[in-house]
């Protein structure tokens, strides 16, 4: 058995290190970043989002690297996300790959329009199916929280970049520092090298040179989990906010995704999560301005971009895929927030192009007119 | 007390409900229709969809959004001269307990962004000289915009008539209309084609808001008449027939209309009830997208895939659906 898995940005460096220490054959998933040449991406339907062409190119090309098995993540609705499997297994089997799938999630529809992405119902058996002759469920369990450590770690550590960037003198050094990071994860065999690297990239991170008395702008990312996470479906921003020496937060990480699609809305609401306790500050918008779970995180990122000004922040930058369906609504509400908390809202909408142009300068309008707002260099700020 | 409470209804100025004949309507109309006139209250529906509705729906609607919920911000942007109250029900769950698409669970998100873009621009709404704001939070404007869950009978009654108490009826009123409206469906259901003496018959995968929709789809039925061809829609079609499929499929669909028109689509053509499918879908639409997809590797019947969007041009759509009448006629 050979396995394969969708790639979702750091998601796939740490279920490499998972799967490896458990001694399973793995196909890593491909970059996204020559994913418009594949020809699985073109034969992909037309009204699909962003993310299933990226996965139909992944898994077509994976199968030709000689993977067997798919695990593939469900939610329990109402995106469109939970109905991926499905389509990908018919499209995937008319172009001659016939995977066997291993559905991570609700795969019986009980749980259908539970809170969460995941939902546990048949989550457990499946995941321990994975491991099935290779690990017994000590190891697993044991494997899995170490995993769930490293992910921890690597996130902290790319959040303490993100946010220090706009001090540093030369503000590249951020970006590089995390692929550089990145890279080396890649490269490692085992769980303690991973760790090791990862104390290494630390020490390093903490020895580049900052300017104090810089002013830089904070900004919020947020908006659509993948394209948050997967940096070829946000063409590389947390690169390029960090190379233009901004300060940013992402709203949804993979470890918070985590947290809060499996340990239920009881337990989210007492752990303080994320380095403002951000958690707390969203609790008071939760209900203002979009108060019904609609599917994705969208209820999340209005809640956000409302509390958004008292966290310190200047401006939200929202992304999300051509046609998502919750966050069209999630943009709906962020208008009015805009326009009754007086926040700046950039919302950039990832489609098929990969020309980056037209991103960068609007980005790039974005901060300079933040910058200008928050030094009080205009007549009318 | 009995004194004090005849004034009360005297003086009590009848409220003005405005109904939009658009999206969840098509679906709910019967319920909808029956529970509103068994309300002591003043209905105005906003009637089919025409050019004026459409125009000021893709106007002022949201971006992104598709065909159906710019339609929507059309009727009631028709509607918010008139009206102290819309009805934008935010149904979550439908009767089968399927879930429903994420616009409809955040309609009236999308309808006040309208609104406000209506407000904003040069469209006056006639309604903010006598201290009336139509973006205001209580009681709001788009009435039954709390979650509404239609697979529960008791808690559909209980959150109607907790609504219908923030506009001033009373708990006696609300379940009265309630109840005529329970009766109304359990005695239609929902409404649905299902067309006999043709030479074919097609099956037509599509919302009830594309497909009841004269404007939007572009009169399709009548055209296929004409054409001698008879059409039959999902809601003809049992619900316990369509949910044998589910088992076909590695995961269950969680959208009501995923499982229904697959469903549908599937027991068919099983029993040879049907000699073509149109999947008609609306541009952007994410269940169609679907729907369109399963429908396709289902079935081995003709099939012809049809995308609605604001042109309104209906050469091109006449042109496709009589090549697909030839095809089905020869």
């Amino acid at each position: 058995m050979k396995v394969t898995f969708p790639g979702m940005g750091d998601a796939a460096v740490i279920l490499r290190l998972l799967f490896i220490s458990a001694g399973i054959d793995i196909v890593m998933p491909a970059s996204n970043d020559d994913a418009q040449e594949s020809e699985a991406f073109r034969e992909a339907p037309e009204d699909m989002c962003l993310p299933f062409k990226l996965f139909m190119a992944q898994l077509d090309r994976a199968w030709k690297e000689g993977a067997d098995t798919v695990i593939f993540p469900t939610s329990p609705g109402p995106c469109r996300m939970g109905e991926f499997c499905e389509i990908l297994r018919v499209l995937l089997k008319k172009r001659g790959c016939d995977f066997k799938w291993i559905i991570l999630g609700d795969d019986d529809g009980k749980n259908a329009g539970k809170n969460s992405l995941f939902s546990v119902g048949t989550l457990p058996r499946n995941y321990i199916n994975i491991f099935h002759g290779k690990a017994g469920p000590t190891r697993i369990a044991a494997l899995t929280l170490k995993a769930y450590s490293l992910l921890k770690e690597l996130e902290n550590f790319e959040h303490d970049i993100h946010m220090n960037a706009g001090y540093y003198k030369d503000p590249h050094q951020g970006s590089v520092m995390i692929n550089e990071c990145r890279s080396a994860l890649l490269a490692a065999d085992s769980m303690q090298e991973a760790a090791a690297i990862m104390g290494h990239f630390r020490w390093r991170a903490s020895r580049i040179e900052s300017d104090l008395n810089k002013r830089p702008v904070k900004l919020l990312l947020t908006g659509e989990i993948f394209s948050q996470n997967e940096p070829c479906a946000n063409m590389h921003i947390e690169d390029k906010l960090n190379d233009m020496g901004v300060c940013f937060e992402k709203d949804m990480t993979l470890q918070r995704l985590l947290r809060l699609s499996l340990s239920g809305k009881r337990r989210t609401k007492t752990t303080k999560q994320g380095i403002f306790g951000m958690q707390s500050f969203y609790e008071i918008f939760d209900k203002k301005y979009l108060p019904y779970n609609i599917g994705g995180y969208a209820k999340r990122t209005a809640a956000g971009a409302a509390a958004s000004h008292d966290l310190g922040f200047d401006g939200v930058i929202h992304v999300m895929p051509a046609g998502c369906m919750p966050e069209i609504v999630g943009r709906a509400a962020l208008d009015r927030i805009s326009e009754e908390k007086g926040i700046s809202c950039l919302t950039l909408v990832f489609d098929e192009i990969s020309g980056e142009a037209g991103y960068i300068t609007r980005i790039e309008a974005f901060t300079d007119m933040l910058e200008r707002k928050k030094s009080n260099v205009l007549s009318w700020s | 007390m009995i004194f004090l409470s005849e004034k009360y209804t005297e003086t009590r100025k009848r409220l003005k409900i405005g109904i939009p004949q658009a999206m969840t309507y098509h679906t709910y109309a019967e319920f909808i229709d029956s529970f509103a006139r068994a309300l002591p209250a003043d209905i105005m529906y906003s009637g089919k969809t025409d050019r004026s509705i459409f125009d000021k729906g893709v106007k002022y609607c949201p971006d992104d959004t598709c065909l159906p919920v710019k339609i929507m911000a059309g009727h009631i942007l028709s509607l918010a001269e008139k009206c102290d109250a819309v009805v934008v029900p935010r149904i979550m769950t439908c009767e089968y307990g399927g879930l429903m698409c994420p616009k409809i669970n955040g309609l009236p998100e999308l309808m006040r962004a309208a609104l406000s873009y209506a407000e904003k621009s040069s469209l006056s709404l006639g309604k903010s000289g006598d201290g009336f704001s139509i973006c205001r939070d209580e009681p709001p404007f788009f009435m039954f915009s709390e979650r509404l869950d239609a697979d529960n009978e008791n808690r559909l009654r209980r959150r109607l008539t907790r609504e219908c108490r923030r506009y001033g009826f009373s708990r006696k009123e609300a379940h009265a209309a309630f109840e005529s409206g329970s009766a109304q469906w359990r005695q239609n259901g929902r409404k649905r084609i299902c067309d006999s003496g043709y030479s074919r018959r097609v099956f037509v995968a599509a919302h009830p808001y594309n497909i009841f929709d004269e404007f939007a789809s572009m009169r399709m039925t009548e055209k296929l008449k004409k054409m001698d061809i008879g059409v039959i829609t999902e809601a003809a079609v049992l619900e316990e027939y369509k949910l044998r499929y589910a088992d076909e499929l590695i995961k269950k669909p969680y959208w009501s209309s995923v499982l229904s028109q697959y469903g549908a689509a599937a027991w068919l053509e099983e029993n040879g009830l049907t000699d073509g499918i149109i999947c008609l879908s609306s541009f952007s639409c994410g269940t169609d997208s679907v729907i369109t997809e399963l429908i396709k590797n289902r079935t081995k019947l003709p099939q012809l895939s049809l995308r609605l969007d604001e042109q309104t041009g209906e050469a091109g759509f006449d042109t496709r659906l009589e090549a697909f009448g030839e095809v089905l006629l020869s």
